[in-house]
């Protein structure tokens, strides 16, 4: 394992200890309690219940990929558990930002950007000469959790 | 895919003659009487439920043995059909009943996408079809070398699949891509549902359009590109950027997202394109026309899509790669406008063959030809009405055909040109489904169903007798890998042979219909043929007993048989035979340089 690799997965294993204790700050405490308001013109409304639950599964989800990963081993388990995070997890973290309020087009995009994003990264690494799978999961991971992260604190803007 | 309204209970006792379940039924005790109530609202999922079991139950106990020259079909018995006749049947109902959830008609047709493409699988010994191995032998090079060689292998020029099924097979502690193989092409054609679904519901209101456009598609897909490969990939992409395009980016109700979605949504389309263009060599050409087809409607709000896909797909080919260019330019410029050959190489040389094989490729030709025709007779009740939503699907299903004027691409151009309009022919023929949905509609829908998928399985799995490789012949080149020093050349008599799976640039592999370019007339001696193109390379022949079975498939080649071949090696003093196994056997050419030891 590279050492840009065993970072990457130090880095993983703090964000999915941070975003599984982490609530939503703006949408528990009271707009009293010192949360900036959203701006009056901008019609933001925190992100609560279904999809806050949702997005803290896919923390969790990726958490134990990567102890699969980890623990090592050929099972039939770990094969889907990995392929499932391929073809989902980086978009299931992104696409929700998007704030489409559509569980089939959330889908949709989901799927074409975690396709999108393994083949970037893959490539990515290795025209820099940096091939690593386990590299290329861990920045995926790292995107991954960005997007949770993102979904836990960023408000959702409603369509026009 | 929860759009359609949960379903009304008293709206479905009063639609499809379940209404008088409560009147037959009020004499008897609560329980029997709520299991017979649930019956005769939920009979479809229990016919669909009961076919799926039936025919998984039987196909495990399918030996590969008893499929024959017709593929699939020839090896199942009438159970097996009956499990298909009911689960078809449940779809139908399904797709008739208006009353059907959203969820309801995804999970019948999930089951029915597990039966079609899934449960053929669990036949196999070994992973089918030999390109299959090919790919997963890319694969194995950039994992043992971190690295691609253009040089070597024009695959290694539009890497991105093999690198991420490489990143999958690492990560899932597998030993090669083929591991994966397996559920490969059920696992794609679930990922086209979400696009497909969203395709249809931007033509459309009808709650019901999407699913029945979606059944089209899953019993028209016969042509079998979804198995693993770059194109089976990139499928998913092209699929999902028309989908993203006709649902938020067609700049014609900007309601439907703000502008800080759209932004993202273009940022997403740009992701699609970049990972395609390192992918596959034909997806941006059909990417590229379809957003170009789009522009030219003014259904693109993402006016620079089109010159995005041309910019990126040309610096892909000049600076990425640039080996396949330099090697093969001419004979891509030969081909360009040349439209004859072309529909020649992708129909005429294909209906040759045995009986059987002839009856398959036939019943593929004329189902490609009658959803042509029906979506052509669908475009053109639309338009009579103004096309309306339907302009870009009609538009879609149609440029795909520009792709024949670019090149012959091994005589697949007119299969792929199926392939990219598909999803678009399926939601105009669909269009032309009425909207009733009394007892006849689920009759009729049931029995238009059932007879394609029947006919699915003889045209998708027509050839499966040799696709369906036995552990005897993967021993048999195996043994050749690990016996074949650095340099070698492997020769098989025609591709259809479980091997490039490892030794990738090291050793050469070619069948004889690639090294014999002109007709060899019989009495001419093969082996001695063989020695002269050997020179002094250690060389082995692989005859394997999916070669026969693709000789007795697709008929004798330019070069002669398969029993001539191995009359002459054996008669020849220069070649000895080094194994033969019940599925194979392995010629050595006694060189003196080590390929005998």
């Amino acid at each position: 394992m590279t050492r840009l690799a065993r970072a990457l997965l130090l880095l993983l294993a703090a964000g999915v200890a941070v975003v599984t204790r982490s609530g939503d700050p703006r949408g528990q405490q009271p707009a009293s309690a010192g949360a900036r308001p959203p701006a009056a013109h901008r019609r933001v409304v925190p992100r609560r219940g279904r999809g806050r639950v949702l997005a803290l599964l896919l923390a969790a989800a990726v958490g134990i990929v990567s102890a699969m990963i980890v623990a090592g081993g050929q099972s039939p388990a770990r094969t889907l558990a990995v392929t499932c995070f391929l073809l989902a997890g980086p978009g299931l973290g992104l696409a929700p930002l998007i704030g489409l309020r559509d569980t089939l087009g959330t889908l949709t995009v989901a799927i074409a950007l975690s396709i999108g994003l393994d083949t970037i990264v893959a490539g990515g690494l290795l025209y820099a000469g940096a091939w690593s799978p386990t590299t290329a999961f861990a920045i995926l991971a790292c995107i991954t959790l960005a997007g949770v992260v993102g979904q836990l604190i960023l408000p959702v803007e409603p369509p026009a | 895919m929860s759009d359609a309204p949960p379903p009304i209970l008293d709206d479905a006792r009063t639609s499809d003659g379940a209404s008088d379940a409560g009147a037959t039924t009020s004499s008897g005790p609560a329980p029997r009487r709520a299991l017979i109530v649930a019956l005769q609202t939920h009979w479809p999922a229990v016919l669909t439920a009961a076919g799926a079991a039936l025919w998984t139950g039987v196909l495990l106990g399918v030996s590969t043995a008893s499929v024959g020259e017709a593929g699939l079909v020839s090896a199942l018995p009438a159970s097996a059909f009956a499990g298909l006749v009911l689960a078809c049947s449940g779809l139908g109902a399904a797709l008739a009943r208006p009353q059907t959830t959203a969820r309801a008609r995804c999970g019948h047709l999930l089951v029915v996408i597990f039966m079609l493409y899934g449960a053929p699988h669990v036949l196999a010994d070994v992973p089918t079809f030999n390109v299959a191995w090919r790919h997963a032998g890319v694969s194995t090079f950039v994992s043992q070398t971190g690295s691609v060689a253009p040089d070597v292998n024009a695959y290694f020029n539009w890497p991105g699949y093999f690198l991420v099924s490489e990143i999958a097979v690492q990560l899932a502690g597998l030993e090669s891509a083929l591991g994966l193989s397996r559920w490969t092409p059920l696992v794609f054609n679930l990922l086209y549902l979400p696009p497909l679904l969203m395709i249809a519901r931007s033509a459309s209101d009808d709650a019901r359009l999407p699913w029945l456009a979606a059944s089209v598609f899953y019993l028209g897909n016969w042509v079998y590109q979804d198995y693993p490969s770059p194109q089976g990939l990139t499928y998913v992409l092209y699929l999902c950027l028309v989908a993203i395009v006709l649902a938020w980016l067609q700049g014609r109700d900007d309601r439907v997202t703000t502008a800080r979605a759209r932004a993202a949504l273009m940022a997403v389309c740009f992701v699609i394109v970049l990972a395609t263009v390192g992918t596959h060599q034909l997806t941006p050409f059909a990417m590229l026309a379809a957003v170009a087809a789009l522009a030219v409607l003014r259904r693109l709000a993402f006016r620079a899509l089109p010159a995005i896909v041309l910019v990126l797909t040309l610096a892909w080919v000049v600076f990425a790669a640039g080996a396949y260019l330099n090697g093969h330019i001419d004979a891509l410029k030969d081909q360009v406008g040349q439209v004859g050959a072309t529909i020649s190489s992708s129909v005429g040389s294909r209906v040759s063959g045995s009986p059987q094989h002839l009856a398959v490729t036939r019943q593929r030709l004329a189902t490609a030809a009658g959803l042509w025709l029906l979506a052509l007779l669908a475009a053109i009740r639309l338009m009579r009405r103004g096309a309306g939503r339907f302009a870009p699907q009609i538009a879609l299903a149609a440029v795909p055909f520009s792709l024949v004027l670019l090149q012959a691409y091994g005589g697949e151009i007119l299969l792929r040109v199926y392939f990219f309009s598909l999803p678009f022919m399926a939601v105009l023929i669909a269009s032309l489904v009425p909207a009733r949905g009394g007892r006849l509609a689920i009759v009729g829908f049931g029995i238009a169903i059932t007879v394609a998928a029947a006919s699915f399985l003889v045209t998708r799995y027509g050839n499966l007798r040799i696709e369906l490789f036995a552990p005897g012949e993967v021993a048999v080149v195996q043994r050749a890998y690990d016996l074949a020093p650095d340099g070698a050349l492997l020769l098989a008599p025609n591709p259809q042979l479980p091997w490039e799976f490892a030794r990738v640039g090291a050793i050469r592999q070619r069948t004889l219909d690639q090294v014999f370019k002109e007709r060899l007339e019989p009495p001419r001696d093969l082996a001695g043929a063989l020695v002269a193109l050997a020179g002094d390379k250690p060389t082995y022949v692989l005859i394997t007993r999916n070669t026969r079975e693709y000789e007795a498939l697709f008929g004798r080649s330019r070069w002669g048989t398969i029993a001539q071949l191995e009359r002459s090696l054996a008669a020849s003093p220069r070649f000895r035979l080094l194994l033969r196994n019940r599925d194979g056997e392995i010629f050595v050419l006694r060189s003196g340089q080590g390929s005998t030891s």
